[in-house]
């Protein structure tokens, strides 16, 4: 700014220069000249001052031209003043040079000046601003640094934080002068006050647990002679007495030439990781003694069918040591379960599921003994099976004293049937006398027939056709009572369950006659067939019968009416139903009526019905009791109808 | 007029004896049992049938089970009792009941037979029913 003023300041004075002598001169001729007209002894001093005007303002030149146009002035100004001489003329005209080189002088000498000054000003401004600019930069990291500062003692705080909160501390040593500086928590770690004063190497080691110290100066002395790393735990006891457990590790920085030269690391407080492991370790093994001591087998199981785990009971049942086990897991089966049982396994194993089976398994001595074997699947959180916890549970004594129920069961079925033989007997008499008696005396008549004269082979003929078909007829029922007496395994086979409710009508029927009760049967016409035990149906039949002739017996004042329905309960349940008119239940008895050695009768066993019940159920059905709207009570059950056979 | 001989002759040497049995086998054999020895027979399956017999008052000897439908055996002794209808009854039965047995010879009744019965058992009792028969030639 100031450099483009004085420029053009100097432009504008150099085209202004010698215009501005000759109108300074003209100025000091008309002021000279006007004075010299009022005042006549007016000297020419005037013109001086032109001449140095024009030389301050225009320099030696104007200097020149103004005092060579006032000598002109003066030479022709009117006569007013004396006309100059030479001598004069030539004095002013170097008065009149050395003014303007005086002037000239001093211009450049006030221009060197200024322009010295301007050259100042401008090297000075340039300085200041560079120092602003240096300042600024200055303020700017400074700011910076103290941000960085902040930030340092943040993380720093943080790293404390952190350090305290873990229980985790760094050290670095001086392998030089082995001491060792530490963050705050190693001072905490170690029971000491944050800080108190730097540790040598030396008295680190004399604050460990006399029993590991050695250890611990030798895995870092391992350290620093051929590794880079180690890790020691180690326990340590505070002044206070309290014991705690430390993981340390470190790193030794090395030079190029591979001298050790720091050492740093982490000391890392693990007591309650420790004391948390301690705990976890004694409830594992706790577990780890359970599982090896129940009553049970039980392993572990990985998908691709590889033996995980194994339990001490499954080992020493089965005699074997763990390797042998892992080898051939299923060597203990019996070999006629093993091809069922893997099947089985291998579909579970396809489908994910629960897998139970019973068979058996060789003990140590050789005996085999039936096992309950189940196995279920863990998952994991995405739905694949991780590992399968099996389970074998001896049930050997199970099925024996099942096998001893299932007998003492089929004893009783049959004492009861027993039972009701005898109440049946009369009935059972009456029917076997009855043809008896047709055939004694179809004979002894035949034999009259033949020995008439002449003997009469017609009526003779006749009266032993009637003999063969009342034999037939006793026989049949003594078939039938045999059937029903007869000790045996049950048999399934597919079977009407009118045919077998026929068989048992027939047998009952004279027990009906003698007790003077009518029977109604409503069967229905088309039933499927069920699978089951035609003896042991017609022995549940049979008792239900009975039931109903005895309470109907009772009834004096209305019909003795037996029904027997039966019908298709649901799609696939066959039901029968056995209704009499007689006196009912007692509803508070209802409930006992099912069980074993309940009876309302003066001289029942009580097991029809329990015994009944638990046929029904063998079959997969369901015997139970409703009351009549009208007198008199129903039995009935319901029977699954065989696989495949729909009406 | 042959045939009223040929029946009164043989109503006198062959006497009519009747059977009540809901069983039919026994019933038949009876029948002919009777018949074999040459008596004539005739058989009823329940004692309301018998009642309504157009011979009735030809009968010598009735053989008559103690269990029937509908009116039993001594009901049916006691309706014969109360309409003067003298006839020898002779009660077989399967059910052996002795004071059933008891009830039935006090009222009068020639034996009480067990089913089956002996034929010599049978016959004897046929000859008493007919001896004490008042119909008797």
């Amino acid at each position: 700014m100031i450099k483009f003023d004085s420029l053009r300041w100097c432009r504008w004075r150099a085209g202004v220069r010698y215009p501005t002598a000759a109108l300074s001169v003209a100025a000091a001729f008309i002021l000279t000249w006007g004075l010299k007209q009022l005042f006549p002894a007016t000297p020419n001093a005037l013109y001086f001052c032109a001449i140095i005007f024009s030389a301050w303002l225009g320099g030696f030149g104007p200097g020149i031209l103004a005092t060579i146009l006032t000598g002109a002035a003066v030479h022709f100004t009117p006569p007013a003043s004396p006309p100059l001489l030479m001598p004069r003329y030539l004095v002013f005209l170097l008065v009149g040079v050395f003014i303007s080189w005086l002037m000239e002088r001093e211009r450049r000498t006030q221009a060197a000046l200024q322009h010295a000054r301007l050259a100042l000003e401008t090297k000075v401004s340039e300085r200041t601003g560079a120092l602003q600019a240096a300042n600024e930069q200055l303020k700017a990291e400074f700011a910076e640094r103290a941000a960085v500062n902040q930030q340092l003692q943040e993380s720093r705080r943080k790293l404390e934080e952190a350090q305290r909160i873990a229980h985790v501390g760094h050290w670095e040593r001086d392998l030089e002068t082995d001491l060792i500086t530490c963050s705050d928590e190693i001072y905490r770690i170690f029971g000491l006050s944050p800080q108190e004063r730097q540790l040598h190497f030396s008295e680190f080691l004399e604050l460990i647990d006399a029993g590991d110290r050695a250890r611990v100066a030798q895995s870092v002395a391992e350290a620093l002679v051929n590794q880079r790393h180690y890790a020691v735990d180690c326990k340590i006891v505070r002044a206070d007495g309290e014991i705690r457990f430390l993981h340390s590790q470190g790193e030794v920085i090395r030079d190029n030439l591979g001298r050790p030269l720091w050492a740093l690391g982490t000391v890392q407080d693990i007591t309650e990781r420790q004391k948390f492991e301690n705990t976890l370790r004694q409830s594992e093994s706790q577990l780890r003694l359970v599982i090896d001591t129940i009553p049970t087998m039980a392993w572990i199981v990985l998908p691709d069918g590889a033996l995980d785990f194994i339990n001490r009971r499954w080992l020493e049942y089965a005699g074997l040591s763990l390797a042998e086990a892992i080898a051939k897991p299923t060597s203990t089966m019996h070999p006629e379960d093993l091809p069922s049982s893997m099947e089985k396994w291998g579909r579970s194993m396809a489908a994910g599921e629960l897998f139970e089976n019973e068979m058996r398994l060789r003990r140590a001595d050789g005996e085999y003994r039936w096992f309950l074997v189940r196995t279920v699947p863990l998952f994991d959180e995405q739905g694949k099976i991780l590992k399968w916890y099996g389970t074998s549970a001896d049930i050997d004594d199970l099925k024996r004293a099942e096998a001893a129920l299932r007998r003492a069961q089929g004893e009783l079925a049959r004492v009861s049937v027993l039972t009701m033989m005898g109440e049946l007997a009369a009935s059972i008499a009456h029917e076997v006398n009855q043809p008896l008696a047709a055939v004694v005396t179809n004979a002894n008549a035949s034999l009259r027939w033949l020995a008439a004269l002449p003997p009469n082979l017609d009526e003779a003929r006749e009266a032993i056709r009637r003999i063969v078909r009342d034999g037939d007829r006793a026989s049949e029922v003594i078939a039938r009572i045999r059937t029903l007496l007869k000790k045996g395994e049950p048999v399934r086979i597919p079977l009407k369950i009118n045919e077998v409710i026929q068989e048992t009508l027939a047998l009952a029927q004279p027990e009906l006659a003698r007790r003077k009760v009518s029977l109604e049967t409503e069967l229905a016409l088309t039933l499927p067939c069920i699978q089951g035990d035609r003896v042991q149906l017609q022995q549940v039949l049979l008792n239900l019968v009975i039931n109903a002739l005895d309470s109907l017996s009772a009834v004096a004042d209305r019909p003795r009416i037996l029904r027997i329905r039966t019908d298709q309960h649901e799609p696939k349940r066959v039901r029968v139903a056995v209704q009499d008119t007689g006196i009912g239940i007692d509803p508070a008895q209802a409930d006992r009526l099912f069980q074993a050695f309940f009876t309302t009768k003066p001289h029942g066993l009580g097991m029809g019905l329990a015994i009944s019940r638990s046929i029904v159920e063998a079959h997969g059905g369901r015997l139970w009791l409703t009351p009549n709207d009208g007198p008199g009570v129903t039995f009935q059950f319901a029977l699954p109808v065989q696989n495949g056979d729909e009406p | 007029m042959v045939n009223a001989n040929t029946q009164l002759a043989a109503q006198s040497s062959h006497p009519l004896v009747a059977i009540v049995d809901d069983e039919e086998s026994v019933r038949a054999a009876t029948d002919g049992l009777i018949r074999s020895i040459g008596y004539r027979a005739e058989s009823f399956a329940s004692a309301e049938a018998f009642l309504v017999a157009e011979r009735l008052q030809e009968i010598r000897c009735l053989i008559l089970d103690v269990k029937l439908g509908g009116m039993d055996g001594l009901a049916l002794q006691e309706r014969l009792a109360m309409d003067n209808l003298r006839i020898p009854i002779i009660f077989i039965t399967a059910h052996w009941n002795e004071p059933m047995r008891a009830r039935a010879l006090r009222r009068g009744a020639v034996d009480f037979l067990r089913k089956p019965f002996s034929e010599t058992a049978l016959l004897k009792a046929i000859d008493s029913a007919l001896q004490a028969s008042p119909h008797q030639p």
